[in-house]
């Protein structure tokens, strides 16, 4: 979870990952940020992360973000 | 069946009110009864390709749920080859003979293919809700009618908005009661479109077509071309896509916005979150993240990464495959080598500025610029206004040739004088006459569109303001506008319809 | 505290409310169209070929309209006729205003004054065939030329026939003056008289010769049969239909050209011709294009004519006609 929020942060440092659960609905990351942060956990994690997984709700907060790499690391 | 005909209003007027009466019980079913009837009156013939495209996307959808993850794709596969080829062939022939004529010097006749109405739309809303079905986003529609009224809805199959399945289905197939409010609501909508259309857009035109089309003449009015351009556009597909909203909403279903005060965006990213949004979103979920994350386009990232180093070769695939996604909606925008242009431009701007986000950064904080400041705030969008125009250039001009032309003309020449003395419309004396009513016709229309667009930006529902006035004063604004649309919009001869219900 | 009328019966103040929105909408209209559209001749055309049966009626443009004068033409043949040519008259309208005359009155023949500019072009919402529709008498015809044509316009053309003389505001205080006092009413056509033209009984229009200097091309429409709409050939044929079910003997006459326009568009005019010729043979239906045809005394010179385009000089669609009756007898 920490590795996440340095790349988080790395990325786009202007937002607070560990409150923050409206990063997609506010705007804070564009599509842009988006597919760094995606190309950032599939080299950090090992896991492939499908166009499917590209919602909202896996996005809007470090926390979601981290359900998904545990659901794909585990697939 | 143009959105101002009075074929339409009737359609409309009958529709609602079977809708809340009679089918009371059979609402959707109605819809989508009128949505065939209108598409016949605006053409039999073509009905054939909507079917087509309607069974392939229901039949691919189905299976695609059913089958097992190899097949899937192939079904996928097949079911976006049949749907885009018919859109493909039908829209792209001409300009792919044309191409190879250029190209082999050869003589290849162009084929006269009609393009069935709003085709570019419904073959959009369908690749997008099998690839939804695909990514188990929504489930497959079983019943073939219902899905038949999501690709033809009426209301939107003209001019979009482009909307998806999962969010259009509840509202299509809710149960709908009449509420006085919300019908006056969608007639303020409607009254509001059709201000912007015939007011600002319309009498716009008529300066834009001139200049455009007599730029070597009129080469010292670029300016008030592009500008005259960038109020029509937005006049006409926005006012456009009000009215589709509010006949949409006379039946109780709500559309997604399509625009957000689009010449308020500070960036030309956030122009296109503003501009044609549903168009935007598209891409982004069906074009641009796909590509990027493709398997070829990861192991491109992976190669950039080790070249580049670790950011710019993050960035690198990133910038590649939003120059796709332009180039894909220039060509979306007509089949011609200027619209490449225009899309190219678009892409290149916002993949530069993506890739130079850190160093823009840093250079403010050095600056010490607070860039939430108003001051700041007022450059950016001034800067994307002139972005924006510049890109008009291409989409208005007849060739990339001219658009360059006009380009250099808009910094070096400078005579207005056709414009005050009337010689501009010479070859339409009727209006010279009517000129001065034009320009305070465009002056009302933009006072009054400034003023609700600084509202709306305030998240004000102007709407429900309006409709809360007192009934006397919301007579009054009402009858205003109603006789405005005669007195001082422009008659559609003159001008032409609407943009985007050639698409 | 609220009214307790309004409590029990919000819907009748609702509908209260809206009867007197529409209201005002109708009467802005009245008073609208009351000051905004012309007295014009397209009233007294109409007034002529419904209260009057008529042996042969001229339909067509404005070259009709002044190069066929009907009382050289009745003269001549001995019956009676009316010229229902207009400038802004497409084959559509023409087709409409010939159906609600033929209910009142049936001719025994119909000329179709046919020039090419109308077959290349557009048909446009203005303000002839405004004209044409509002001062049709309601009748069967009427209403199919609404479920066919008026329907597809813009709303504000039908809800609002004002709006497309809104350009001519000029001619407001002209325009009440001649309903006020009762021209209109009267059908005088004193009140189209000018320095230019004058409009005489049974529809034709008389014009004065014009300077050369003010003779010009602008606005030529060059034939091109390529470019002839769909539409327009349709209306022939529901034109020639038209005619047959009512055992109406149909003519296409082509009125001459000043011999500089044919001599510039030669290639293009020979075109137009044979385009024509041959699609009256497939109708058959007569067709004669005066532009090859001998006609005796006419000045084919543009000094005989108002402008390049072809509107015939008073004098000289006086010569014209005689030969046309000549040919109609």
């Amino acid at each position: 979870m920490d590795k996440l929020i340095e790349i988080l942060e790395e990325i786009c440092p202007d937002a607070d990952y560990e409150t923050c659960e409206t990063l997609i609905d506010d705007g804070i990351l564009d599509s842009f940020a988006i597919l760094s942060i995606v190309s950032e956990i599939q080299d950090e994690f090992d896991v492939t992360i499908t166009p499917a997984e590209i919602i909202p709700e896996n996005f809007n907060s470090a926390g979601a973000l981290w359900s998904m790499i545990e659901r794909l690391k585990e697939a | 069946m143009s959105l101002t005909s009075l074929q339409l209003i009737g359609l409309v007027a009958v529709g609602v009110f079977l809708y809340y009466t009679v089918c009371r019980k059979y609402q959707w079913q109605l819809l989508l009864v009128l949505s065939y009837i209108y598409y016949l009156a605006s053409g039999a013939k073509n009905i054939i390709f909507i079917i087509t495209t309607t069974v392939v996307t229901y039949l691919a959808a189905v299976f695609i749920e059913k089958s097992e993850q190899k097949n899937k794709k192939k079904i996928l596969i097949a079911a976006l080859f049949v749907d885009f080829g018919i859109l493909a062939v039908l829209k792209y022939t001409n300009f792919a003979i044309d191409i190879i004529n250029n190209i082999s010097g050869g003589n290849i006749s162009f084929v006269n293919l009609l393009l069935p109405l709003g085709i570019s739309f419904y073959t959009f809303q369908s690749t997008g809700y099998i690839l939804d079905v695909y990514w188990k986003r929504t489930p497959a529609e079983k019943n073939i009618f219902k899905l038949a009224l999501f690709v033809s809805y009426f209301p939107q199959i003209m001019q979009g908005p482009i909307s998806r399945f999962n969010s259009l289905s509840d509202e299509l197939f809710k149960k709908h009661t009449a509420k006085f409010e919300e019908i006056e609501k969608a007639l303020v909508l409607i009254l509001y479109g059709l201000f912007k259309k015939m007011i600002i857009a319309d009498n716009a035109a008529m300066y834009v077509n001139t200049i455009f089309n007599k730029y070597e003449q009129f080469d010292g009015l670029v300016i008030v071309g592009v500008l005259a351009y960038s109020l029509q556009l937005y006049g006409d597909f926005s006012g456009g896509i009000d009215v589709v909203r509010g006949i949409s909403e006379l039946f109780g279903v709500r559309l997604v916005e399509n625009f957000k005060q689009p010449y308020f965006a500070k960036s030309i990213t956030d122009f296109w979150h503003r501009w044609h949004i549903t168009l935007g979103t598209w891409m982004k979920d069906y074009v641009f993240y796909p590509v990027t994350l493709s398997k070829w386009m990861g192991r491109f990232q992976k190669f950039a990464k080790r070249k580049f180093g670790k950011k710019l070769g993050r960035s690198l695939p990133i910038c590649i495959a939003n120059i796709i996604v332009f180039i894909v909606v220039g060509i979306w925008h007509g089949a011609a080598c200027k619209y490449i242009v225009y899309g190219l431009y678009n892409g290149i701007i916002i993949g530069f500025s993506g890739i130079m986000a850190d160093r823009y950064r840093a250079a403010k904080k050095k600056l010490n610029i607070n860039d939430k400041s108003k001051g700041f705030v007022l450059f950016q969008i001034i800067r994307t206004f002139i972005l924006v125009n510049i890109s008009w250039l291409f989409d208005m001009s007849a060739d990339v040739k001219q658009a360059f032309i006009m380009f250099k003309n808009m910094f070096t020449k400078f005579d207005w004088t056709p414009l005050f003395d009337g010689s501009i419309f010479a070859d339409n004396p009727g209006y010279i006459s009517y000129m001065d009513i034009q320009f305070i016709a465009i002056a009302i229309g933009i006072i009054v569109v400034f003023i609700i667009s600084v509202l709306k930006e305030k998240k004000v529902d102007v709407a429900q303001k309006v409709i809360s006035l007192p009934w006397q004063v919301r007579g009054l604004i009402y009858l205003a506008v109603i006789f405005m649309l005669p007195m001082i919009g422009m008659p559609p001869d003159s001008v032409g319809g609407f943009i985007y219900a050639q698409f | 505290m609220r009214n307790s009328n309004e409590q029990k019966h919000p819907y009748v103040r609702r509908a209260l409310i809206i009867a007197l929105f529409m209201a005002c909408i109708v009467l802005g209209n009245v008073i609208l169209n009351y000051a905004f559209i012309p007295y014009s001749y397209v009233k007294v055309d109409y007034n002529t070929a419904y209260n009057d049966s008529h042996d042969i009626v001229f339909i067509g443009t404005s070259h009709g309209k002044c190069g066929i004068q009907t009382d050289v033409i009745d003269e001549i043949t001995g019956s009676k006729s009316v010229n229902m040519c207009l400038g802004g008259e497409y084959l559509s309208d023409s087709y409409y205003m010939l159906k609600s005359i033929i209910e009142q009155h049936k001719p025994k023949k119909v000329v179709y004054e046919l020039d090419y500019g109308y077959w290349v072009t557009n048909e446009y919402t203005g303000t002839d065939s405004t004209l044409i529709y509002r001062n049709m008498r309601f009748s069967p015809a009427k209403l199919e030329c609404f479920m066919d044509k008026e329907v597809n316009k813009d709303f504000r053309a039908i809800c609002f026939p004002w709006y497309v003389f809104r350009k001519e505001y000029k001619m407001i205080p002209k325009n009440i003056e001649n309903k006020w006092n009762g021209i209109e009413k009267a059908c005088d056509i004193s009140a189209f008289a000018s320095e230019a033209q004058y409009y005489k009984v049974g529809g034709s229009i008389y014009r004065n010769p014009v300077a050369d200097s003010a003779k010009n091309w602008t606005n030529f429409i060059v034939w091109n049969r390529d470019k002839v709409v769909k539409d327009t050939k349709k209306y022939f044929g529901k034109l020639v239909k038209l005619c047959k079910d009512n055992n109406i003997e149909l003519s296409v006459v082509i009125t001459p050209v000043p011999n500089d326009t044919i001599e510039k568009y030669s290639t293009e005019y020979k075109d137009c011709d044979e385009y024509f010729r041959k699609l009256s043979e497939s109708y058959n239906v007569d067709y004669i294009n005066y532009n090859y045809e001998e006609v005796e005394g006419l000045d084919r010179s543009i000094k005989g004519y108002c402008d390049y385009e072809g509107h015939l000089t008073g004098e000289n669609a006086m010569i014209f006609s005689k030969v046309l009756g000549e040919y109609l007898r």
